[in-house]
């Protein structure tokens, strides 16, 4: 059980920026070749040189599953397009000891001209089944994707959900010795994710060696036995899962340091700083769903004022307002002497969903709108406890909250 | 290396699959758009322009070599641009790259095999009977076959690079075709041209081809078919050195 069968050492994998638009016509590439000298060339290709991994290494064992996390463009996928030898890396090497299965994509080979059943033969071989092997679990994989009745119709009149389940169910289907997969449960609806994850769950437990790419922290903890924290194309730490989500998690903490304003004279009440900070105070970018959020401000009041009241309205992924939290509720302080004030407000765990946040805050009376900042704090909530793939508040789906509600459910016929 | 071996099975099938797919009459194009040509030039070349065919019967004769060509063309066109087509794949999935140009190449030719079989009916019908030279065909076919894998593993590389190649590729096709013994026998190119028939490989295995299949047609020159050897294994050879020099670069930048 302990035998090494992923190597991975030294792995350095650079790509050349600005390669997709310059040189990309005959033309413009002899152009180049005459237009600078070599000296001059190779001082611009370091320029443009980025290095999408940078001296990785590292080992995995047979049986054991590996989750990998880290940031968007932390190298994981690169790192994954390298085990499965889809790029070749820069500098080091990857050995990799057992029959690959590679998911780096649900529908991988998919030709939208072709029915289902012949889709099946198509992914499956191309993914590395071979044809007794399809033939034998033809049945089964048209019945795990639910889509019997459609089976015999060209896949470019499914809708996207009958697509992704019949593309999952191929690739559910596969036995490789290693199985690499890259964050494909993000799709299809909610009865769905929950098979996907019960399969998934059934893999790892029978002892194949699997690598798990995710950006959600609780699929990781509850899959992975062993996780790697990537940042800027490193290895920031391997170990036990738990302690690299906390460790991810820490690493998103104490980067921000809410904001301060300048002080201004003229008004009679002002914002003087605001921050977020987790439960405990920590000033933070980066929460977890079930955590507390606490927008803190400090304000300067100049005069004495009546109804002078604080707003923070916030916003997710850029655009659409979730909700706004005015201070009218707070009765304690309905009129404020001059001095320096401080104020927090509270959003419980459990309420915003995923995403990218934005508050904009204010100040003033209800006559007088007296100081607003659009976009003075951002914060990031994260599914880091929470495996949220069989919820209808997990990331990828539509809405903002996570709303409590209860189902009831009887059969009337 | 089996896996690949039935991979390239399953890609072939799709593109047929696929080509063929939505037309209500299928398979039958493939007979049908050369009979169409056949009959378009022979009425042209054959009747009005009075074009010598060898002392075989204009259609057979254009029909002889037009097979081979179309087989060429088929797969010198779909095989330059496989690379970019199966991009999708590519980018997802490890399988030796050289397969995507050689899937084009072998589905064209199972079209080629097809209008053999109409080549074949139709030489009946003028009352040709096959002689012992057929054995040669396959050997003809095969070497079209691998000059034109051979382009398409340059072709494809390069298109995956530049653009630029399949724009070109069109407008070379179309003098190529000219330029090669389809509509006219290799015995009425004047003899200061004769070297352009030399160096086309293509020159000599339409000729082949034909003197195997046709009868009475003369056999290609000696010379001609070991250059039309020599050049193909140097393109493939060079093809394939240089696809594997720049496959890498192909995959990052595709």
């Amino acid at each position: 059980m302990s035998d090494v069968v992923i190597t991975v050492e030294n792995l350095s994998k650079s790509y050349t920026l600005g390669a997709m638009r310059r040189g990309h016509t005959l033309a413009d590439a002899i152009n180049e070749m005459f237009r600078r000298d070599k000296n001059e060339r190779a001082k611009e290709d370091e320029r443009r040189t980025l290095w999408a991994l940078k001296d990785v290494s590292f080992q995995v064992r047979q049986g054991e599953v590996m989750g990998i996390i880290g940031r968007n463009g932390a190298g994981k996928s690169t790192l994954l397009k390298i085990l499965s030898r889809i790029v070749s890396p820069t500098a080091g090497r990857a050995v990799i000891e057992g029959r690959v299965g590679a998911l780096l994509e649900v529908g991988t080979g998919f030709s939208s001209e072709l029915t289902g059943r012949e889709n099946i033969l198509l992914s499956g071989t191309i993914l590395g089944m071979s044809a007794a092997e399809i033939t034998r679990k033809m049945d089964e994989i048209i019945d795990f994707s639910g889509i019997e009745r459609f089976i015999d119709t060209p896949v470019k009149r499914y809708s996207s959900g009958m697509y992704t389940r019949l593309a999952f169910a191929v690739a559910a289907h596969l036995e490789p010795e290693i199985l690499i997969v890259d964050e494909v449960l993000a799709v299809g609806d909610v009865e769905f994710q929950r098979k996907c994850l019960g399969k998934m769950n059934t893999m790892t437990k029978g002892g194949r060696t699997v690598l798990f790419v995710s950006h959600n922290m609780g699929a990781v903890s509850e899959l992975c036995s062993h996780a790697i924290l990537m940042q800027r194309g490193q290895v920031h730490a391997i170990g036990e899962t738990g302690d690299i989500v906390a460790e991810y998690a820490r690493l998103q903490r104490g980067t921000e340091h809410g904001v301060v304003f300048d002080e201004n004279e003229n008004l009679p009440a002002a914002i003087s700083s605001a921050s977020v900070t987790d439960r405990s105070g920590i000033v933070t970018r980066t929460l977890d769903i079930a955590d507390e959020v606490v927008l803190n401000f400090s304000y300067r009041v100049r005069e004495p004022l009546e109804g002078l009241q604080l707003s923070a309205v916030i916003s997710r992924n850029m655009n659409e307002i979730v909700c706004t939290f005015d201070s009218d509720g707070l009765d304690s302080i309905p009129f404020h002497e001059p001095g320096v004030y401080r104020a927090s407000c509270r959003l419980p765990g459990m309420f915003l969903k995923a995403g990218n946040y934005s508050v904009r805050i204010a100040t003033g009376t209800p006559d007088r709108l007296m100081m607003e900042v659009e976009g003075a704090l951002t914060f990031d909530i994260e599914e880091l406890s929470q495996n949220t793939y069989h919820k209808g508040y997990r990331k990828e789906r539509v809405g903002h909250v996570v709303a409590p509600a209860s189902w009831t459910r009887d059969r009337v016929e | 290396m089996w896996r690949f071996r039935r991979l390239l099975g399953v890609f072939v099938w799709r593109d047929l699959k696929v080509r063929y797919k939505q037309a209500v009459l299928g398979f039958l194009w493939v007979v049908i758009q050369p009979l169409a040509l056949t009959l378009v030039y022979s009425i042209f070349f054959g009747y009005v322009a009075r074009i010598p065919s060898e002392g075989v019967p204009y259609p057979v004769f254009f029909l002889g070599g037009m097979i081979l060509w179309q087989f060429f063309n088929l797969a010198v066109g779909q095989g330059s641009v496989s690379l970019v087509m199966q991009q999708q794949i590519i980018t997802k999935v490890y399988f030796p790259r050289p397969l995507a140009p050689l899937t084009a190449v072998v589905s064209a030719f199972v079209d080629f095999l097809i209008m053999f079989g109409l080549l074949i009916a139709v030489e009946l019908f003028y009352g040709i009977h096959p002689t012992w030279p057929m054995l040669a065909a396959p050997l003809f076919a095969l070497l079209t076959g691998l000059l034109a894998f051979a382009i398409s593993l340059w072709l494809s590389a390069l298109d995956a690079l530049y653009r630029d190649v399949r724009y070109a590729l069109t407008f070379l096709l179309q003098v190529w075709y000219f330029g090669s013994p389809i509509i006219y026998p290799l015995s009425i190119v004047p003899v200061r041209l004769r070297w352009i028939m030399t160096l086309n490989p293509l020159a000599a295995t339409i000729q082949g081809f034909r003197w195997s299949m046709l009868g009475n047609v003369a056999p290609p020159p000696m010379l001609d078919v070991l250059v039309a050897v020599a050049i193909t294994f140097l393109l493939l050879v060079g093809g394939a050195m240089f696809f594997r020099r720049v496959e890498q670069r192909v995959i990052d930048m595709i």
